[in-house]
């Protein structure tokens, strides 16, 4: 599974890209959201994984604009700081299709991406049926 | 000379003993003085830039180093990977450098703290066993006994953050340190390393706890599991009024219904602040009898307790209390009439016809006050 993940502070970035490399994902690492939209475009992930405070484009932003009409359905998981209960609210609201409170142990990150990635595996399945 | 001439007249005495005893060789000494002055501290504030410079891209460097390492350090699953991981020569080499240096080593654990805030479970254990392991848990301790009130609180967080419960009994004993931010510091480390339990501080101490020292020990109550509220009752007794009032708190937040006539008992407490707190609290705890308690309260308090009692009562007071609370509308306030006609209109049977009773409402200042009450209450 190839797998974006955008976040700014280079210690959760690095641990969470080894863990996911470790489940066997192709993982794309960005430390912001800008560069995280290009990726987006260049490399068409299957999974997207943002922190929400973002240099240039914010979290939010991001799910907004890969949740766009029209787009491919892209499962994105939010990475939220304790007491950030509105934006990820807003993040929902935008499409986001789960979160995850810092801090956080990267063995449950592993275990919701595997979960997210069944269920929309599953999904496609029913949707091809 | 002339110039001075101009300007000095040899009629004002003070000018003139300026001339003669201010030659123009001392002006001059003067100036080269200050020229040589501020051209040290320009040289020194330059010095000071360089230096800062490099020692921010020198953390900068050892930042992106370390986040590589720490982050194979948090991914390992066992004490044999983690010390596999160290065993590498590639970085136990680098090891070896970064733990050399002081400087180095304090960039390094300032790198660990930012990481068990951000990460849980196998994660934080594996970043706090790298911390001990590899005696960086000395460094902060032994900046906690040597260090200025500034050291000693960040090393205090350290230890709290990277789990060193070895520590407890150190850093207990700064839960009353004179300095604010250290006891700050110690209170919420104990709370944050044995949770309940590290609230027996509460027993001891004698300088008050802030506000915002009790919102911090609330949130870091909230992340451990719930344990016994024995000692509540005997800090509600505490001759510290922070304390009671954090133990008011906690009844609050922990909805100890069990606490009940405690806090009834703290309506009576000499301090007003307390009675006010005590008050709110009875209205998260509330029993049937609370509200014609507090009405009975209504009528012997200050003014500021009077108001807090009157909105709490919004919430509890029925038909029965209306009667108590009507002698309030002609009160030489305006803040308590406001918050009697709100509790009347709001719990009476006739709403705001009942209130229109006992009032003029023609008369100042129910002609003002009462549409923007009503308009209050329908919003």
């Amino acid at each position: 599974m190839k797998i974006l993940v955008a976040e700014d502070e280079p210690i959760m970035l690095k641990t969470i890209e080894l863990r996911l490399k470790k489940d066997g994902h192709e993982v794309i690492a960005t430390d912001n959201g800008r560069t995280a939209m290009e990726q987006i475009d260049l490399h068409h992930p299957d999974l997207i994984i943002t922190d929400i405070m973002m240099p240039y484009v914010s979290g939010l932003e991001l799910v907004g604009k890969v949740k766009a009409p029209g787009q491919p359905n892209v499962p994105i998981i939010v990475l939220s700081a304790m007491g950030q209960e509105k934006v990820v609210l807003e993040a929902f609201n935008l499409g986001a299709d789960d979160y995850i409170t810092k801090p956080f142990s990267p063995n449950e990150l592993s275990m919701r991406v595997r979960r997210l990635a069944q269920n929309t595996k599953n999904q496609t399945l029913a949707d091809k049926v | 000379m002339e110039i001075l001439h101009r300007f000095i007249g040899p009629n004002d005495c003070f000018n003139h003993l300026a001339y003669v005893f201010v030659q123009p060789h001392h002006l001059i000494a003067g100036i080269v003085f200050f020229i040589g002055i501020i051209s040290l501290l320009i040289i020194y504030m330059l010095f000071y830039l360089v230096y800062r410079e490099r020692k921010s891209r020198l953390r900068h460097q050892l930042r992106q180093q370390y986040s590589e390492f720490i982050s194979y350090l948090a991914v390992c699953e066992s004490t044999r990977e983690l010390q596999e991981i160290m065993d590498q020569p590639e970085w136990k080499n680098k090891l070896a450098a970064w733990l050399s240096h002081s400087f180095s080593r304090n960039v390094l654990v300032r790198e660990l703290v930012t990481t068990v805030k951000n990460m849980s479970g196998t994660a934080a254990e594996n970043v706090s066993w790298f911390y001990r392991h590899t005696g960086l848990d000395k460094d902060s301790y032994s900046r906690l006994k040597k260090g200025k009130w500034h050291v000693k609180a960040r090393a205090i967080r350290e230890l709290a953050y990277l789990k060193q419960k070895q520590y407890l009994t150190s850093i207990y004993r700064y839960t009353n340190n004179r300095n604010e931010k250290v006891r700050n510091e110690a209170r919420v480390a104990i709370v944050q390393l044995t949770g309940f339990e590290g609230l027996r501080f509460l027993d001891i101490i004698t300088y008050p706890l802030t506000e915002w020292e009790q919102l911090c020990l609330l949130h870091e109550l909230s992340l451990h599991p719930i344990q016994s509220f024995a000692s509540t009752s005997r800090w509600l007794q505490s001759p510290n009024l922070s304390v009671v009032d954090f133990s008011l708190k906690l009844i609050e937040t922990y909805k100890l219904y069990e606490l009940y006539d405690e806090v009834v008992n703290c309506l009576s407490h000499p301090d007003k602040s307390i009675r006010k707190k005590a008050v709110e609290v009875l209205k998260e705890i509330g029993k049937s009898d609370t509200a014609s308690l507090l009405l009975q309260q209504l009528k012997e308090e200050e003014p500021e307790v009077q108001l807090t009692i009157l909105h709490v009562l919004e919430q509890m007071a029925t038909e029965n209390e209306v009667a108590g609370i009507s002698p309030f509308l002609y009160n030489s306030r305006n803040e308590l009439k406001a918050a009697a006609a709100r509790v009347i209109g709001k719990v009476s049977t006739g709403g705001w016809t009942t209130v229109e009773k006992l009032i003029n409402p023609a008369a100042s200042p129910w002609d003002e006050l009462l549409p923007f009450l009503k308009q209050e209450i329908e919003l």
